[in-house]
């Protein structure tokens, strides 16, 4: 097996697991850190029990948020800071994009601000890739390094060095789900998958303005990511109750974001991610970097694109 | 105008009455949104009292031919704390500021009551950050939201002319690479923008996105 199959993964993540795979730099400037009491609990867990040679691993970064607390998600916020998570891994593994739950808006003051957050349990999942030649019987050590914000009506930052231990198998059939396996299939459940037309959710270009078209009386939010082009009004345009949405770009030549649907009724919700280059309703190809599923709901959306292997 | 075309695109998607309602009614030259004064439009004046009751006067200040700077303070927000004290990456900046005549504004828009807000606690913050210039208390918040100030630190930047020629950040510690980099390291958007708009340039990063704490309004 070649690292081309999982490329959905590694492709065009070889920035973040550089970043990551560094030695902490003793002068980087830190936020005055919290006691390890405060209203954000941070803890490295494992979806299973062993790591699978050649296989992807997922991991999560959990934080256990105090009621009312929240930590940011990556949108285009007007305040606070996402996580960020710095990684140490074994030779030769390697660290996806996180794959984040949708968040929720958080309106300040007298709508002053708005922001995208994410509260109560977050299980922050992270695939990590185990190289072919990881030797069954070994034992190994994944490290993280976890800083975050935290708020309330106030912020405290909190940093936390992460780690956890993990036999390599040789193969999954010895591989049990861990007892925190339950969190996991909570938290993919809230992932994004990427918008595809089956989705039923129609998608068109007026000019700058995509119009959204779902079932009459559906309720829709959408949630700008830190990289999208900003939107011409972010308060309003980006809810609505009658089943459309019209969001319009300002300057950018690309609208991320994720999608939260509601259709009327007790029928289940949807959540899509979208990577659209303005006036094209075709996912750009860099989509797998936001950490998405694919639109069946898959972990593994676009394996064996990389190449053949 | 972008902001105004902000607005026309909120008008042409008919819910302005929602868009409007929350925001103050314009006045000649000033915001017409909650985002304040926009990089290119004239700002509107204002006057404040510091933490010593000294009077400032934006006009006077440009009067006197003055690039004025703004920075949103909260002395109790932890990205506060982290450029007033280490590196002391805010008072590097004002360093730079002062040595070029520019004069410098801290303004806090908390309401009072809420962190870090209040004549006191501003007061003590002085002393304790060491800040050799004026802290304004903006309890109203009425010039916070003028300016559309969203965080602590939030910076911006006059021209003696009352041209709004930089919005945002002081350095790109808030963008993904800049996070990781020592504050030495990192790109001040502030002192690159002093430094092209004295030297009768255009600032080219004229408007970023602020990191920090929310504004407590």
């Amino acid at each position: 097996m070649t690292r081309c199959r999982l490329g959905w993964i590694w492709g065009l993540i070889g920035v973040l697991a550089t970043l990551g795979s560094g030695q902490e730099n003793p002068t980087l400037p830190a936020l005055p850190v919290t006691p390890p009491d405060e209203p954000a609990k941070a803890s490295l867990i494992s979806q299973h029990e062993g790591l699978i040679p050649g296989q992807a691993a997922l991991l999560g970064v959990r934080f256990q948020l105090a009621s009312g607390w929240h930590i940011y998600w990556d949108g285009l916020n007007d305040s606070g800071l996402p996580p960020m998570f710095s990684w140490t891994l074994p030779e030769g593994y390697e660290v996806g994009p996180v794959m984040w739950p949708a968040p929720h808006r958080y309106i300040l003051g007298d709508r002053d601000l708005l922001d995208h957050v994410l509260e109560g349990d977050v299980l922050a999942v992270v695939p990590i890739r185990v190289p072919d030649r990881a030797k069954p019987g070994d034992r190994v050590r994944i490290r993280v390094r976890a800083d975050w914000l935290v708020c309330q009506a106030a912020c405290i930052p909190g940093r936390a060095n992460l780690s956890i231990d993990l036999p390599v198998l040789t193969d999954t059939t010895q591989n049990p789900e861990s007892r925190w396996a339950h969190l996991f299939q909570e938290a993919l459940k809230r992932v994004p998958r990427a918008w595809s037309p089956a989705s039923g959710i129609a998608l068109s270009w007026s000019g700058r303005t995509l119009e959204v078209h779902g079932e009459r009386g559906s309720h829709m939010e959408f949630y700008p990511h830190a990289d999208s082009a900003p939107l011409a009004d972010r308060f309003d345009s980006t809810v609505s109750d009658s089943g459309t949405l019209r969001l319009t770009v300002e300057d950018g030549d690309r609208l991320i974001g994720v999608l939260r649907v509601h259709p009327p009724g007790e029928r289940s919700r949807q959540i899509l991610g979208l990577n659209l280059p303005i006036g094209s309703t075709r996912q750009a190809p860099d989509t797998n970097r936001f950490g998405w599923l694919d639109p069946e709901g898959k972990l593994n959306p676009m394996a064996d694109t990389g190449g053949t292997p | 105008m972008k902001r105004a075309n902000r607005l026309l695109a909120v008008l042409a998607l008919g819910i302005s009455s929602l868009a409007l309602a929350a925001a103050p009614p314009p006045a000649p030259g000033a915001a017409q949104n909650r985002d304040g004064f926009d990089v290119g439009q004239k700002v509107q004046p204002f006057v404040l009292r510091d933490t010593e009751g000294k009077e400032h006067d934006l006009q006077k200040y440009l009067d006197e031919g003055k690039v004025v700077v703004l920075e949103w303070f909260n002395p109790d927000c932890p990205f506060v704390k982290m450029h007033h004290t280490g590196e002391r990456n805010m008072s590097r900046t004002y360093a730079f500021a002062r040595e070029h005549g520019v004069v410098w504004l801290a303004i806090n828009s908390g309401a009072p009551g809420k962190q870090g807000a209040g004549l006191d606690r501003n007061r003590r913050a002085k002393e304790e950050y060491k800040i050799a210039y004026p802290i304004l208390l903006d309890e109203s918040g009425k010039v916070g939201r003028m300016f559309g100030a969203k965080t602590t630190p939030d910076m911006r930047i006059i021209s003696k002319d009352g041209i709004l020629v930089y919005r945002g950040a002081i350095d790109n510690g808030g963008t993904r690479e800049g996070r990781r980099l020592p504050m030495a390291e990192r790109t001040n958007y502030v002192i690159e923008a002093l430094k092209a708009h004295l030297a009768g340039e255009t600032v080219k990063q004229a408007k970023t996105r602020p990191y920090g704490c929310s504004v407590k309004y």
